[in-house]
């Protein structure tokens, strides 16, 4: 076996040693299915902003985008333009109240939260909430999964020369490791190491760029002469020219499409406190602003140096390794694993944790004792897990399209549900049922029957519409929640329920008070 | 509504697909993270705020 880059493969082994470490000890910090699930709700902002930035932002970013700007110009800063403010609308909108009302309800994970907010048991779509929510989260989250792990064994083998299968197993190995031995916690910490490192990659290579390239004039005229239409809106070749239904639907994805990803919205549940969602609103925007556009240029950067590329996805790697410092283009690379992994990591515990505490422990085993829970918590991530990696190991898989079908999918299926649970009383289960099932399935089969060319709407424009329309019309049909499910709304908007709570206990003169308090603390919690 | 406002930020760039400005190009497109740090600072000095007083009326016990 000839590696054809040594400095990347030693800069890799280094990274993937340190992601074990990390793992080993988060492990140590492990009572709980809490701890395991969402962190022991202890997450700072600095944790919380970063995991969302690089959970969220795959091997997509450092592969399938600048490929994306490789081939149509400037219209690829549309899906950019969005994703830049996706974890502010996601943080803003979603994130303090979602975090506040999931510890009042203890959730241990989204699909919880939505079983517990819309729980009545008059109803009996309320009964299903968890087992359908479960099972889009369960199987669209791991079909995400299965893109990352192939997309991993695609970079060990183009960058560093590394067999597939062996890119696959070491990684995929790896990331099962550390997640099962140590929870969000260890995916939270990878993460942040792995955006750090991917935010310093994308601005190295920004800052080279310019420079080759004569500045911002200098790419400016080269790609005009080169094709004038690189820089219209509509697509290179104005291919997309008219398509609004389009153009919304590449901006909207990532924009708002956050706030319905299970993996994602875990962050937000497992926040120390609201002031760390505040914190993260600031911290997050200028990461993902600076990361997702230094990714287009680059795109735009290799139309002008690297013109004859037989891949365009290989637009960043390659650049890397022709105008970068060989050991710097190592730890680039493992920019571009770490890209990877860090959403693969959150996909892999979330997919479990959804299975074991939303459909196992609800409806086959509801007396499980958590030290079980945890266990089979590990289990399932490892079961999981090695389930993608054996599927990935089939050769010819293809990658972004099932990222972008599994991330619009799950978006659409729970984004309403979510803002509903925070926002809107007059939601009730069947209608939250409807918009679920709905909204995955639009998403899910637009393309496929053929109705993506026929309306020229993106399919996550077609599966909002349809998840939202279903939500509002169904739960105005159907009778609405007890009042006290309804004044769950009201209770997500105060912030520091907890800090009052235990100041009533603590402050309390007379040991007759003290004791109400402690009881109202025990019904509230 | 949404369509709109999408037309308007278009027409700035398309007046004339057969005549292409790069500048008005990137000013299309460079707007957007401008436009997403400076709602950040502000919605975090407004939740910050916000939270603050909260948090004054939990201490002073109101």
């Amino acid at each position: 076996m000839a590696i054809e880059h040594p400095e990347a493969l030693a800069a890799w082994v280094l990274y993937l040693i340190a992601m074990v470490i990390i793992g080993y000890w988060a492990a140590k910090q492990m009572k709980t299915t809490e701890d395991y699930t969402v962190a022991g709700r202890k997450a700072n902002a600095f944790l919380v902003a970063l995991s969302h930035g690089a959970g969220a932002m795959s091997g997509f970013m450092f592969l399938g985008l600048p490929g994306y700007a490789y081939t149509q110009g400037l219209y690829a800063f549309w899906y950019e333009a969005g994703d830049a403010g996706g974890g502010y609308v996601n943080f803003t909108l979603l994130g303090r109240r979602l975090r506040t009302l999931a510890a009042y309800l203890k959730a241990i994970s989204p699909i919880d939260f939505l079983a517990k907010r819309y729980n009545d048991p008059s109803s009996t779509a309320s009964k299903y909430i968890p087992l359908v929510g479960g099972l889009i989260g369960a199987i669209f989250m791991w079909q995400y999964l299965l893109a990352q792990v192939v997309a991993a064994g695609k970079v060990a083998q183009v960058l560093m020369g590394i067999p597939y299968t062996y890119g696959v197993l070491v990684g995929g190995i790896i990331v099962l490791i550390y997640v099962a031995a140590g929870g969000l916690l260890a995916c939270m910490l990878t993460d942040a190491i792995q955006g750090s490192i991917m935010f310093l990659g994308a601005v190295i290579g920004l800052i080279v760029g310019f420079d080759l390239v004569g500045g911002f004039s200098g790419l400016t005229n080269s790609l005009m002469s080169i094709d004038p239409t690189i820089f219209s809106p509509w697509g290179t070749g104005l291919q997309f020219q008219g398509q609004y239904g389009e153009i919304i639907g590449a901006l909207l994805i990532y924009m708002i499409g956050y706030m319905g990803l299970p993996h994602i919205v875990a962050f937000h549940m497992s926040a120390r406190s609201v002031r760390e969602i505040t914190k993260s609103i600031l911290i997050n925007p200028i990461w993902a602003s600076v990361f997702a556009y230094a990714c287009v240029f680059i795109g735009l950067f290799g139309v002008i140096l690297l013109p004859s590329l037989s891949d365009p996805e290989l637009t960043a790697p390659t650049f890397f390794y022709e105008f970068v410092n060989p050991w710097i283009a190592g730890a680039l690379i493992a920019a571009v694993y770490a890209a990877i992994m860090s959403t693969a990591d959150t996909l892999s515990l979330n997919s479990a944790s959804t299975l074991v505490n939303d459909v196992y422990a609800k409806y086959i085993n509801p007396s499980v004792d958590d030290k079980k829970r945890l266990l089979y918590n590990r289990i399932a991530t490892l079961s999981l897990g090695g389930l993608a990696l054996l599927v990935a190991l089939i050769p010819g898989l293809s990658v972004f399209f099932v990222v972008v079908s599994a991330f619009g999918t799950l978006a659409s299926a729970f984004m309403f549900p979510n803002l509903a649970a925070v926002y809107w009383k007059r939601a009730t289960p069947a209608g939250v049922l409807a918009s679920m099932i709905g909204g995955a399935f639009t998403n899910a089969f637009w393309e496929i029957l053929g109705l993506r060319a026929f309306t020229h709407l993106h399919p996550f424009f077609a599966g909002i519409i349809v998840s939202g329309t279903l939500l509002v019309i169904v739960s105005l049909l159907t009778k609405p929640m007890p009042e006290d499910k309804q004044k769950l709304v009201d209770i997500s908007k105060d912030y520091f329920f907890e800090l009052r709570l235990d100041k009533i206990v603590t402050k309390s003169s007379s040991s007759e008070t003290k004791i109400i308090a402690k009881n109202l603390s025990a019904i509230l919690s | 509504m949404f369509g709109w406002i999408i037309r308007c930020i278009l027409g700035m760039a398309t007046a004339d697909v057969n005549n292409i400005n790069p500048t008005k190009s990137w000013a299309l497109f460079l707007f957007w993270p401008a436009m997403w740090i400076i709602l950040a600072v502000v919605t975090y000095l407004y939740f910050t705020n916000q939270e603050k007083k909260m948090l004054k009326a939990i201490k002073g016990g109101k």
